[in-house]
């Protein structure tokens, strides 16, 4: 489970648009977490860690 | 005999069709985000949802849920092309003429996984007259408002030249009212969509009804200031071509999310 400010990559299809190292927003009242106003749910997202910051 | 001259543009005049569409809102105004009023009242009436499924369908005049198409006849002989759109509206924004070529049912607005399409193929209404796909656009289309979401929406397609696994996207908008038309980008190079073959959400969007509706543009007309209008016709739009049995319909992007009211007129010449 990822918190706020949990650094992630975005999986596939979506990594097209967003192929970077990203960090959780804050999580939607659906419970989606949010990155930049988009929202992903859970399974979409890759926890990235320390020292695994540059793809 | 095809259209040639400015005469044979005028002899060839069709009975104007009169356009009222009422009360269109948006939730919020945003890139690649428009309003249909197919669903609205007015003159043409509402259109209903269609309930074809996933894989879709072609769409015609014979279509029960077209009746919010804008009326037109195709020509005994020759080619039809656009003579005259002219729009006034209560407020300023951009509307396109669109010819609906495609549309399905039955996408999971709660899904976060594929949805696997296979289409039906589209008519033979492309800008060349064919199904190939060329500069044929893919949006989804809300028949009844959404809910809670703002998801990333990747649209897998066979492009315009038959490559297949290209992708577009678009990114959702939260709570978005009946009639919101939310447009997907295409791949680099692409300049058309010939089968839309998987949609996938990054997230839920909660509740609604929404269609995957393939549709090419046929002109553009501004609006600059509430409640005067504007006008294209024939030369000014380009003549483009109305392919037979074209289901007509607006598309509007507003500057402002206030309650909208389009009205207009619209005019064919055959020959």
């Amino acid at each position: 489970m990822f918190v706020i400010g949990s650094f992630v990559r975005i999986k596939a299809p979506f990594d097209e648009f967003y192929p970077y190292v990203l960090q959780i927003d804050s999580i939607s009242e659906t419970g989606a977490f949010q990155i930049h106003g988009v929202d992903f749910a859970e399974e979409h997202l890759e926890e990235v860690t320390n020292g695994d910051h540059n793809p | 005999m095809a259209i040639t001259t400015l005469d044979g543009a005028i002899a060839g005049m069709q009975p104007p069709q009169p356009i009222m569409k009422v009360g269109g809102t948006m939730a919020a105004v945003g890139g690649q985000r428009a309003y249909t009023p197919w669903y609205a009242t007015g003159n043409p009436g509402a259109s209903t949802a269609t309930a074809i499924g996933v894989n879709g369908e072609a769409v015609t005049p014979a279509l029960a849920s077209t009746g919010g198409r804008i009326i037109r006849t195709n020509p005994v002989s020759g080619n039809a092309h656009l003579a005259r759109l002219a729009v006034n509206a209560t407020t300023t924004g951009t509307l396109w003429l669109i010819d609906r070529v495609w549309q399905n049912s039955g996408l999971s607005v709660t899904s976060t996984t594929a949805q696997a399409i296979t289409p039906a193929t589209i008519p033979a209404r492309d800008n060349n007259g064919t199904t190939n796909g060329a500069a044929i656009m893919a949006a989804i289309e809300w028949s009844a408002a959404g809910g809670a979401g703002t998801p990333t929406v990747t649209l897998t397609y066979t492009d315009q030249d038959g490559n297949t696994g290209a992708t577009g996207t678009f990114a959702g908008v939260a709570s978005p009212p009946i009639g919101t038309f939310e447009i997907f980008t295409l791949a680099a190079g692409d300049t058309g969509i010939r089968a839309p073959t998987s949609f996938i959400q990054s997230a839920t969007r909660t509740s609604g009804t929404m269609h995957l509706v393939l549709f090419r543009v046929l002109a553009q007309l501004e609006v600059t200031s509430a409640n005067i209008g504007n006008a294209v016709d024939a030369l000014t739009a380009g003549l483009p071509r109305i392919y037979n049995d074209s289901v007509l319909q607006l598309v509007w992007f507003p500057t402002a999310t206030t309650a909208t009211t389009i009205g207009g007129q619209y005019i064919e010449t055959q020959g």
